[in-house]
């Protein structure tokens, strides 16, 4: 068979990436062929004892190992020869038909079709489709099984809902092999990923507009929002002719039939440019995939790119990280609102990372997904790994990155230990299996195997591209925050300039950021950024997100003291309260100094707010246009 | 194309396949017992053939294993009776025959129903779901008849194979009965390393993309594992050395 790269992210079946072949003897296979080896050494010994004997034993004996090796040799064949033309193909549907994209809150179909090709049947096989993490299935199962015949189909389906925006990554369909007595057992992963976005929902769009709606979320030809007389196309109204109206404003007809002048006025046209700045750094990643500060963020972002498009605004998007800012400059087609929530879904499904995370928690985790999806390439034929390597030449304590007095001592005899030799041997195996997938240079593997800060860093990267949660630390030895990411501010103040520079007009700039956690010198590049749009007279808005669990926040409640005999979950969850509402006042006391709101993300609606101050907007520079 | 989603609360002995296979096995069943009574096992031939007929009945999980122990012992009987000048009576190669071929149905049916039942893949490590059973429904309707000509060929290749390894003559003096067993051993192994060569020459063959790279990288792991460990473990050292005095 030849190689194929994964498809496009579509349901369209396609030979299997990788055929692993992993057959083994079942327990009930062993026992059967342990008592015919034992018929035939009855046999013969019968035969050497009477050498001229009738010896029933040893025929019986032999027809069942004949049955046996037949048996082994069919399933040989199939497990080698016929699963490399096995080709499942997976098609998500909703009610209307096969789908591209996902929308958030809704529940799709998906259909697999399992086809085999060429002349070989297969007297059983059991696929199961791997789900993503997180949206599923609902309903329906995930497996099929029985005899496929060559050339034949097995379809099936099952439902998976998917809860917040973001992605979901379908890794491929898991193939067991059996034959009909269950003597020989096959297990091997047909590799087809496939991502699909999920975007936000749709429907917030409408329902978080303002309470006292006014119009549609797309007007009708004919219904106008600001019903205010402008420079725009379509008629508002018809008046007496006043001295100085542009002749080209007189409609001769009514003109005509009224018998004195009568003059057009048209709606004024007041687009109004918005962009959304939203902080996808690691700060905000933390904590489960769509309920983070991050999925919050990007609801929020959602609503107000969907409902600022419907009014006909247009919207920009800038996404920022740590090293770098993903814009998009404002705009009001259908497809750039589109290209908005697929931006806003990549982001949402971002995973928070750090070197300091520790290797052993990643390793377990990492290898027990890749036993699953990767067994081809863990294979001990092409993967070795000497069993006696960890007992000549461990990792040294030397090599360490945070080594105390008691690894030092002990480190020798520690690292020969059952679990710290069975851990190596996982890393090694892992690391090729990653330098391979990466194409990294040819002394990755060694330099994975030894250095634990980019073992840690590939093995998370890893775990994210394949949606697999872990668990990383939050502060270092020290007591110190480790994802508090201050470089990010100053990739926001560049991207917050960069829009100043282009804008055109008074415009809303909303920054939805977690700045919480940074001290007022680590905002400064974003402050003074700030200063710089308010000194052009455009709107900045500030969303931040609050940390969940905790009671909305309250500048002006005074500090809370703990009660007598508090127990020390209270004394933290008061001290914890009252840092926040003190970063709160900090970040409120900074931005307000230059007139910048801050709003909490979680707590009230800052998309309402934030398009009450669009419409705010538009009246201000509607009136003076006027 | 597939058949609509399979109903695990059906009853899969009432399905065609299962009685097939039931049929089959008691069939058999009873031709053995026939057949040893004919061998001249005497009331003895009761035991495997009542064990037999319960494991069909019940599905009985053990029934393969105790049936195969109660028929060597069955067999053995004469032995104990007559002593060796039982296996010196002249064979009678249609008895033979029809007594391995009625127990190697037996067998097939017999671990067949259990696919049916019981399941035919091992059971997952974890408390997990386990992996369904094969559908009765979906067994296609070519494999009985399938069976029973593999029972027969097997039957008479065993029979064919151990008349061959009598008609080769032992050399150096080997004595008859060792040079038949260990041609016979060494037959079946040939064979066996010859299809596991085979196979496995065909899997190297058909290496991936992403096989061969990580073959070759672990080529050359192998081959400069201390230099690269060494020049890594240094490498390490100084960077974290650098980012403690940062």
């Amino acid at each position: 068979m030849r190689y194929r790269r994964p498809g496009p992210p579509q349901g369209v079946p396609g030979r299997a990436a990788v055929v692993y072949h992993h057959s083994m003897l079942t327990t009930r296979g062993w026992w059967f062929l342990l008592l015919v080896l034992t018929l035939l050494a009855v046999g013969g010994i019968i035969a050497l004892r009477t050498p001229s004997a009738h010896s029933i034993h040893l025929l019986l004996g032999l027809s069942l190992l004949l049955w046996f090796l037949w048996e082994w040799a069919a399933f040989v064949v199939q497990a080698r020869l016929a699963v490399r033309s096995l080709a499942v193909g997976r098609e998500l549907r909703d009610e209307r038909g096969p789908v591209g994209t996902l929308w958030a809150g809704r529940t799709f179909t998906v259909r697999l079709r399992a086809r085999l090709d060429g002349h070989l049947p297969l007297a059983h096989a059991l696929l199961t489709d791997r789900p993503p993490a997180g949206a599923g299935p609902v309903e329906g199962q995930l497996h099929d099984h029985g005899p496929l015949a060559a050339g034949g189909e097995n379809v099936w389906e099952y439902q998976v809902h998917c809860d917040a925006p973001g992605s979901i990554r379908f890794e491929g369909t898991r193939v067991q092999l059996a034959d009909p007595q269950g003597f020989f057992y096959f297990a091997t992963f047909l590799r087809r990923p496939a991502v699909y976005a999920v975007l936000p929902k749709l429907v917030d769009a409408e329902a978080r507009q303002r309470t006292t709606k006014r119009f549609n979320l797309l007007p009708p030809p004919g219904i106008h929002r600001l019903r205010r007389p402008g420079s725009g196309s379509e008629l508002l109204d018809l008046r007496d002719y006043r001295p100085g109206d542009p002749p080209k404003r007189i409609a001769w007809k009514v003109s005509a039939r009224r018998d004195k002048l009568i003059t057009r006025e048209l709606e004024s046209e007041v687009p109004i440019r918005c962009t959304l700045f939203v902080d996808a750094s690691d700060a905000v990643r933390l904590g489960p995939p769509g309920r983070n500060a991050l999925a919050g963020l990007v609801g929020v972002a959602a609503t107000v790119a969907q409902a600022a498009a419907g009014n006909r605004d247009l919207v920009g998007l800038a996404v920022c990280d740590e090293h770098a800012a993903d814009y998009a400059a404002p705009a009001r087609s259908p497809a750039h609102t589109t290209d908005l929530l697929h931006r806003l879904a990549r982001a949402a499904n971002l995973a928070p990372a750090t070197e300091a995370a520790e290797v052993p928690p990643l390793l377990e985790r990492a290898y027990a997904f890749a036993t699953e999806v990767y067994p081809d390439l863990l294979r001990p034929e092409l993967n070795t790994f000497p069993f006696w390597l960890p007992w000549i030449s461990p990792p040294p304590a030397w090599t360490l990155r945070r080594p105390r007095w008691r690894s030092r001592l002990l480190h020798r005899f520690w690292a020969r230990l059952p679990r710290q030799r069975r851990h190596y041997g996982w890393r090694k195996r892992l690391a090729a299996l990653i330098a391979v997938r990466e194409r990294l240079p040819a002394g990755a593997l060694a330099q994975l195997l030894e250095d634990d800060s980019a073992c840690a860093r590939r093995l998370q990267q890893f775990l994210a591209e394949h949606q697999v949660p872990y668990e990383v630390p939050l502060y270092d030895r020290r007591g110190r925050y480790l994802f508090a990411r201050p470089a990010k501010v100053e990739v926001l103040a560049k991207a917050l300039l960069r829009s100043v520079g282009r804008g055109h007009d008074n415009e809303l700039y909303v920054l939805l950021a977690d700045l919480l956690e940074l001290e007022e010198d680590q905002l400064a590049p974003l402050l003074r950024a700030v200063r710089v749009a308010r000194s052009r007279h455009h709107q900045v808005l500030l969303v931040c997100p609050w940390p969940a669990g905790l009671p909305e926040p309250d500048p002006d409640a005074p500090p809370e003291l703990p009660r007598a005999g508090a127990s020390a979950e209270e004394i933290v969850r008061l001290a914890e309260r009252a840092r926040a509402n003190r970063a709160w006042r900090a970040v409120r006391r900074s931005f307000g100094r230059l007139g910048v709101p801050v709003l909490s993300a979680t707590t009230g609606d800052p998309a309402r707010l934030i398009l009450l101050r669009l419409e705010q907007l538009r009246a201000v520079q509607g009136a003076s246009r006027g | 194309m597939s058949t609509a989603p399979t109903t695990p609360d059906a009853d899969p002995g009432t399905a065609p396949a299962v009685s097939s296979y039931q049929v089959m096995g008691l069939a058999a069943v009873v031709v053995m017992g026939v057949a040893l009574l004919q061998y001249g096992a005497g009331r003895w031939a009761v035991i495997p053939t009542l064990v037999g007929a319960a494991g069909l009945a019940f599905r009985w999980r053990s029934a393969p294993l105790v049936m195969l122990i109660a028929l060597t012992f069955t067999l053995l009987v004469p032995l104990w009776i007559g002593g060796l000048v039982m296996f010196r009576r002249p064979a009678s190669p249609v008895g033979d025959l029809v007594l391995c071929g009625a127990v190697l149905a037996y067998y097939v049916a017999q671990y067949r129903l259990f696919g049916m039942t019981v399941g035919v893949f091992p059971p997952r490590p974890r408390r997990l779901e386990q992996p369904p059973p094969r559908d009765p429904e979906r067994v296609p309707g070519h494999e009985l008849p399938a069976a029973l000509v593999t029972v027969a060929a097997v039957t008479v290749a065993a029979s064919f194979l151990w008349t061959l390894t009598g008609d080769v003559l032992p050399p150096w003096g080997i004595p008859p009965g060792p040079w038949r067993l260990g041609l016979l051993a060494w037959g079946l192994v040939g064979a066996l390393v010859l299809v596991r060569g085979v196979t496995g020459h065909l899997g190297w063959r058909r290496l991936t993309p992403d096989e061969a790279a990580l073959f070759v990288r672990d080529v050359l792991w192998q081959e400069t594992r201390g230099e690269q460990r060494r020049i890594n473990r240094w490498r390490t050292w100084g960077r974290q050395r650098r980012q403690r005095r940062e």
